[in-house]
């Protein structure tokens, strides 16, 4: 009976009326929704009241020719409200990689955060490099975290995934706290294909932002890795690295990558301590060459395989004097530590 | 300058525009508008229904929601635009959401199941009102007022796809509902609905277009 009074009201209106009842037909809706939103009545969503950025965790090293396994660890932790332990474990270097014989970097990034008030909300991590034909795989994703897969997580869910992306961001893994977790872990086995020629710089950056509620307020912390891989340029006296005293390098000598050139500035008497640990089953050599003559070395450490090259000098001028490290046979990662004393 | 005249029963606007001696003549066929006008006016009862539906459903399901699903963490909006738009160009994005809105959103999804059956353009309709209800609840009040603008329009482009879709759908099943006093057959009705189902799209293509420059506006901004 209502309908149809309805009806019968509706074909007796004007249309003028009706010009009416299609504005009102919008305004009313849309105006109501409008006040609900701006008066509060439709409550505001939550939002990230402080984002924490954690200092960035840099790893950089020689672009090696042949196969290294570096097996590096760079650790990131953030211990306040939430306990964040994060790190990047820097598995090989790959030449001719399986992925269209591309160099290529292993590397295995873990996360654990334990919360004790309040609960985790997700967890994104983001792959950047700026080298375009670059790219980075992430396997095993598409199984959902299970534990005997290269992609692993306890109380997290996968809500978004992307590997192989071309520009920028080359990959990204979003996930999900299930049931409001207190802890949660992450593993994830990325591989970074860099296809750029051998004698480029290359970074990437992953950018890892855990996003938590602390009973009160919602934070993220984000925390950058920068992996770095710097093209060998100190292979001669003219384009030898700078170092100086107290510091140590690592670097990578094999195939047509034979010599390493480092320089530093030093007085007349001091006296200078230069110590070469070679990899395992390789021969290096150690050269210490004066300002003036490039040919013939001041000092010298010859051993044969696996021993520990030393060089101790007291100079008789002042000057860039020059340390060689040479290649007799093998290959891999050396540790070449310099002091010196007056 | 402009010069007005009638010829027959239909009335053209001629524009000339004198430049360089060259002569350009714009005629508008105004009996078009006119028509499409008169399409409106003749199913003006059902878009002021449809208006009320939609635009009410967004409203209701919005104000549900916030009792059902008490609005989570805000963590950032990604704009409903393919992917390949957002890259693009300014006037290829306006032209690439113009497109895919009237192709698919309005078409596809909102017209065309009508022309089978109906109330599915109705369905159809209202589904995309629980949807963007669901997602305007859960936006903050700055995000809300940058995407209102862009809702109106292109809702107002639906219920008219919907309307559309529907008079197409009911010509063939009772022309008689539609065409009272014209005794029309399903056929005749069927081909008429079709006229009218296209005038009824003028004003989702203005709609949409005008939507589409307001969307990438507001992308722009955001």
């Amino acid at each position: 009976m209502t309908v149809l009074t309805c009806v019968s009201t509706l074909r007796s209106l004007s249309g003028r009326e009706w010009k009416v009842l299609l504005m009102i037909s919008i305004v009313a809706p849309v105006g109501l929704l409008t006040t609900f939103k701006l008066t509060g009545i439709l409550k505001e969503p939550a939002t990230i009241s402080e984002t924490i950025t954690l200092e960035t965790i840099q790893w950089e090293f020689e672009r090696p020719t042949f196969l290294v396994d570096f097996m590096d660890n760079v650790e990131g932790s953030y211990n306040n409200e939430i306990s964040i332990n994060q790190s990047i474990f820097i598995y090989h270097y790959i030449p001719e990689s399986w992925y269209g014989g591309s160099h290529a970097l292993q590397l295995n990034l873990s996360l654990s955060a334990v919360l004790e008030e309040g609960h985790l909300e997700n967890i994104n991590v983001t792959f950047l490099d700026a080298f375009l034909e670059s790219s980075v795989t992430i396997p095993d994703l598409k199984f959902g975290g299970k534990n005997d897969t290269d992609a692993v997580w306890d109380n997290l869910a996968a809500t978004a995934y992307r590997d192989w992306l071309q520009g920028v961001e080359k990959a990204f893994v979003n996930l999900k706290g299930v049931n409001c977790p207190r802890t949660v872990y992450l593993r994830l086995s990325p591989a970074w294909i860099l296809r750029s020629p051998h004698n480029q710089t290359q970074q990437l950056t992953v950018r890892v932002e855990v996003t938590y509620f602390n009973g009160t307020l919602y934070k993220k912390a984000v925390q950058s890795f920068q992996l770095k891989l710097v093209a060998d340029v100190n292979n001669s006296f003219e384009t030898a690295e700078e170092i100086s005293s107290g510091e140590s390098e690592r670097h990578f000598l094999g195939g047509d990558d034979r010599q390493d050139f480092y320089k530093i500035y030093l007085t007349d008497g001091e006296t200078i301590n230069v110590t070469m640990l070679p990899p395992v089953g390789s021969d290096f050599d150690l050269f210490l060459y004066d300002p003036v003559d490039k040919i013939n070395s001041v000092a010298n450490s010859t051993y044969g395989p696996n021993v520990i090259e030393h060089i101790e000098y007291t100079v008789d001028s002042a000057g860039w004097w020059f340390i060689k490290v040479w290649n007799s046979g093998g290959s891999g990662i050396y540790t070449l530590t310099l002091t010196t004393s007056a | 300058m402009l010069e007005c005249c009638s010829i027959g029963d239909k009335q053209k606007v001629i524009i000339r525009s004198y430049e360089h001696s060259s002569v350009l003549v714009f005629v508008l066929d105004l009996s078009f508008v006119k028509s499409c006008l008169n399409a409106v006016s003749r199913r003006k009862e059902a878009v002021a229904i449809l208006n009320l539906l939609f635009f009410g459903c967004v409203f209701l399901v919005a104000v549900i929601a916030q009792f059902v699903f008490p609005p989570a963490l805000f963590s950032g909006w990604s704009p409903a635009v393919p992917e390949v738009l957002l890259g693009s160009g300014l006037i290829f994005m306006v032209v690439g959401i113009f497109l895919f809105n009237l192709a698919f959103s309005a078409f596809v999804f909102v017209t065309l199941p009508g022309f089978a059956f109906f109330p599915l353009s109705v369905g159809f309709l209202l589904f995309r009102a629980v949807l963007w209800g669901l997602l305007l609840y859960a936006v903050p009040s700055w995000l809300f007022l940058f995407l209102l603008p862009t809702v109106v329009l292109e809702g107002e482009a639906y219920v008219f796809a919907g309307v559309a879709g529907a008079v197409v759908g009911v010509s063939w099943i009772k022309p008689n509902m539609l065409y009272r006093e014209e005794g029309l057959s399903k056929v005749e009705a069927f081909r008429k609905a079709l006229m009218e189902c296209l005038r009824l799209y003028v004003f989702v293509v203005f709609f949409l277009f005008i939507a589409a420059v307001v969307e990438t506006a507001s992308l722009m901004v955001i």
